[in-house]
């Protein structure tokens, strides 16, 4: 009794911990999405992405110099 | 090389930002913005992982069929910047305007037509559906990279709802 009882709680706490992660995916995707919207309106603007890192926190990549000829 | 595949010239115009500007005078900022917060629960990933933007800077000029040397410039860009072999590289087809899905198929034939660096590069794709919202993404990282196989895995679990 007590194992199936043990078995039952595990696989609530189980659903639960999944259930969590997915709203957690969910909000993550959310937030990506919001994110690039506020990156694509700035651009448009003319906010240079520095000023991005300064405001919003975004981190961006330092780019190596360009060797096309 | 066909003068059609031919890249285009991009300036660095400051750390962080690439330009180009296409024959139609469309102009391009390319850059690459860090996905470590997705990637909490794999430090050792997380500062590795990048998303990449190519942002249209103008309205879009009247265009004679397609450019496919924008394509070939966006290999270019992405594929020098995983040729360090450190990095990786996810590109998400913005969904606002219906054409996500056309987004990704077409991000997705560059990596498999142009030549430069792309056969060196893996491409994994997966699909999101969240709030009726379909949003199509793609991993790209090196052949060569010696995390390769733990980047899938961390992309796959970020972007497979039922994990």
């Amino acid at each position: 009794m007590s194992s199936i009882s043990n078995k039952t709680r595990a696989s609530i706490r189980s659903k639960k911990n999944r259930k969590n992660k997915s709203v957690t995916k969910s909000e993550m995707i959310l937030k990506m999405l919001a994110d690039q919207k506020i990156i694509r309106e700035a651009i448009q603007k003319g906010i240079s992405l520095k000023e991005l890192e300064k405001t919003h926190g975004f981190k961006f990549a330092t780019l190596p110099s360009v060797k096309d000829k | 090389m066909d003068s059609n595949l031919q890249p285009y010239r991009r300036l660095r115009i400051n750390d962080l930002t690439y330009r180009f500007t296409t024959d139609n005078g469309d102009s391009y900022k390319c850059f690459f913005l860090s996905f470590a917060e997705y990637f909490a629960d794999y430090p050792e990933l997380a500062p590795k992982f990048y998303s990449f933007n190519l942002e249209l800077v103008n309205k879009p000029a009247k265009h004679k069929g397609i450019d496919k040397r924008i394509g070939a410039t966006a290999v270019k860009i992405v594929g020098d910047f995983l040729n360090s072999e450190i990095n990786a590289v996810v590109y998400v087809c913005d969904p606002s305007d219906g054409k996500g899905l056309t987004r990704a198929r077409k991000f997705k034939s560059w990596f498999k037509y142009y030549e430069h660096s792309s056969h060196q590069i893996l491409q994994v794709t997966s699909d999101i559906k969240i709030e009726n919202l379909m949003l199509y993404t793609v991993l790209l990282v090196h052949k060569k990279n010696k995390l390769k196989k733990q980047f899938i895995d961390a992309y796959l679990d970020l972007t497979d709802e039922d994990k």
